[in-house]
């Protein structure tokens, strides 16, 4: 099992490795010169070449990409072309307000997937399934963005329940803090549930057609306990995975539903950084968000040796 | 045992006496009831045959949209935000456009940003599965290395990424669509690939001389059909999903094109006003994906497809 692990991180790192390589290359593929975009209207021959400087430009490619792998390993992605702050400083200011929006929807997708999924997958076919499945259809196609929107008409414009936009940081209180974050967080739970709940009850619909629970129910065990210690173990082993991959689709999606909500989050600045053409804020977010999948991804094979003794000893 | 082998010889010799009209005959009378297999299939799954009707249905709006739609997309002579009524159905927008009609129009850039975007990504990431499935080793651990670095990037970040490069607009929105998209198809094919390699057709094909690509276009894609169709029309969805959303942002398809992202855009300075600016766009593009997402279904089931879902 430490060898599987090691080899899932050593390979984990390679892909870290790649990212940060196609991440570097992103602002030398930019057609025409890089510089110029950058400055747009305040070009001056002096300024482009100051800011060539700043951004290593002037030197050989390779010292370029050494340099600027050296820099990353050591938390510096540069500093931005607009506010002329490390882009570092900037992320991290930004990431807790898009880490607690993820996180509230991927406690929100769960709490509503789990017993949804499972009263779907135990009584196939009847309204429960019925309900379920018509709600995962329309919650995996619709955009979350737009989910944002009907949630600040119904419940701030129309019964002006909750507040619609921006973000109010938790030490000036936890109630103006988290009222803030329901909405988006709302938004961003209805995808999410919408995936999970189609594989808790795929999952259960599996395993409780499998010979050992017809031989649990033969022997006489009782329905609760079946389904509770023996069927669920089995099928939460695909619902995992899903609800580690999902992470990354929550986090894109909130990307966009930043913009709905006014939240200064990395995909508010993502998106502002793209419009002004700050490439070093553009890379540095791109970088944070691959990190964050990749990581995701590991820790969901890791907790799959953990879950699935097959893959353990296979 | 010495009976079952004449029968069989005496089989081949009825099949080898047939003039080459009745071989050909023969032989089109069992694709057609390949054929129409596969559509009873597809009817018999409901779920796939009014996904297919709605499907069809947006491909008509989104052809005959000019004429379907009852105002043009600049007609700005009607009253600013009005709510829904009689004259327009979906209420009008703040420069006084008709909802109605620009949801219309909108239909056909979404529809074929889409399926433009899918079909690129099919092409690329078919090929690039059957290439490292048949051929393995190094060209295999190289293009599936590739697609694993792809697809460390969330597909609206990898579309942004590359919008922020080269810029926004319909053909780059196509690109990203189609590179975000092709890890599917590549690992789906590749799967198929490795183990249809070893198959006996295969091996005959290639025993009595067949060239590779012959090998891979006319052996081993015709079996790997079902999945990458079911595929196809989910992509469908998520390239709608990726071009609105990216359009909402402003980074996608040009904002005086009527689109249901740049639409929604618009909703958002008039939220407390005009709520149907926000609904009705939204719903198209809801309606559009479910469709392409029950046809998708519908067809795993028709055509017996495992469920892959990475």
């Amino acid at each position: 099992m430490t060898q599987y692990i090691i080899r899932r991180l050593i390979y984990s790192i390679f892909i870290i490795w790649g990212c940060a390589t196609i991440v570097f290359f992103m602002l030398r593929l930019v057609p025409g010169d890089p510089v110029s975009a950058m400055l747009g209207i305040e070009y001056t021959p002096e300024a482009a070449a100051q800011l060539r400087k700043n951004l290593g430009l002037d030197q050989p490619i390779y010292v370029q990409y050494v340099k600027w792998m050296g820099n990353v390993l050591h938390g510096d992605l540069g500093k931005s072309i607009d506010t002329r702050e490390s882009v570092t400083g900037q992320i991290l200011s930004a990431f807790p307000k898009t880490l607690s929006i993820t996180v509230l929807g991927f406690i929100i997708g769960a709490v509503v997937a789990l017993p949804m999924g499972i009263l779907a997958g135990l009584r196939r076919d009847s309204v429960f399934d019925w309900i379920a499945s018509t709600s995962t259809f329309v919650g995996i196609s619709l955009p979350t963005f737009w989910f944002g929107i009907v949630f600040i008409l119904i419940f701030a414009v129309e019964f002006r329940w909750l507040p619609s936009v921006g973000y109010v940081s938790p030490r000036e209180g936890i109630w103006p803090w988290f009222s803030h974050l329901i909405l988006p967080g709302l938004a961003a739970g209805v995808g999410e549930a919408a995936i999970l709940m189609r594989f808790v009850r795929a999952g259960l619909l599996e395993t409780m057609g499998s010979d050992y629970i017809r031989t649990a129910r033969a022997k006489g065990l009782p329905s609760s306990k079946i389904i509770f210690t023996h069927a669920m173990r089995n099928s939460m082993i695909p619902v995992v995975t899903v609800a580690g991959l999902s992470i990354a689709g929550l986090l894109g999606g909130l990307v966009i539903t930043e913009t709905v909500f006014s939240i200064s989050g990395i995909g508010r600045l993502l998106t502002v950084a793209i419009f002004a053409k700050d490439y070093p804020i553009v890379q540095g977010v791109i970088l944070l968000i691959t990190l964050f999948f990749v990581l995701a991804n590991l820790v969901v094979d890791i907790l799959y040796t953990f879950l699935d003794p097959r893959i353990r000893y296979g | 045992m010495a009976e079952k082998q004449s029968s069989k010889l005496a089989g081949a010799a009825v099949v080898g006496n047939l003039t080459a009209r009745e071989q050909l005959e023969r032989l089109q009378d069992q694709r057609t009831a390949q054929g129409s297999r596969f559509w009873r299939r597809i009817r018999a799954e409901k779920k796939a045959y009014l996904g297919l009707i709605f499907v069809v249905l947006l491909t008509f709006i989104s052809i005959a949209g000019p004429v379907l739609a009852p105002y043009g997309a600049d007609n700005v002579d009607f009253d600013q935000l009005a709510a829904p009524n009689l004259h327009h159905p979906m209420g009008t927008d703040s420069f006084g456009h008709d909802l109605l009609s620009r949801v219309i129009l909108g239909t056909r850039v979404s529809f074929s940003v889409g399926i433009v975007g899918a079909l690129l990504s099919l092409i690329v990431g078919v090929a690039g599965g059957v290439v490292a499935g048949y051929y393995g080793g190094w060209i295999d651990n190289l293009i599936m290395r590739i697609v694993d670095l792809i697809w460390a990037f969330p597909a609206i970040v990898l579309a942004m990424g590359l919008v922020s490069i080269y810029g926004a607009g319909v053909r780059n929105v196509i690109i990203a669509i189609a590179i975000a998209n092709l890890v599917a198809y590549a690992r789906i094919v590749r799967g198929d690939v490795l183990s249809l390699r070893e198959s006996d057709f295969t091996v005959a094909a290639r025993a009595i001389g067949v060239r590779d690509w012959r090998i891979m276009l006319r052996h081993l894609l015709p079996n790997v059909a079902a999945p990458i169709i079911v595929q196809m029309t989910l992509t469908v969805g998520f390239g709608i999903l990726t071009e609105t959303g990216l359009t909402f942002l402003g980074l996608g398809v040009n904002p005086a094109t009527p689109t249901w992202g740049q639409a929604l855009n618009e909703s958002r300075n008039f939220i407390h006003q005009a709520w149907w600016l926000a609904v009705f766009p939204g719903l198209a593009i809801g309606f559009t994906v479910l469709s392409m997402n029950r046809l998708g279904d519908g067809l795993r089931d028709a055509l017996d497809v495992r469920n892959v879902n990475d």
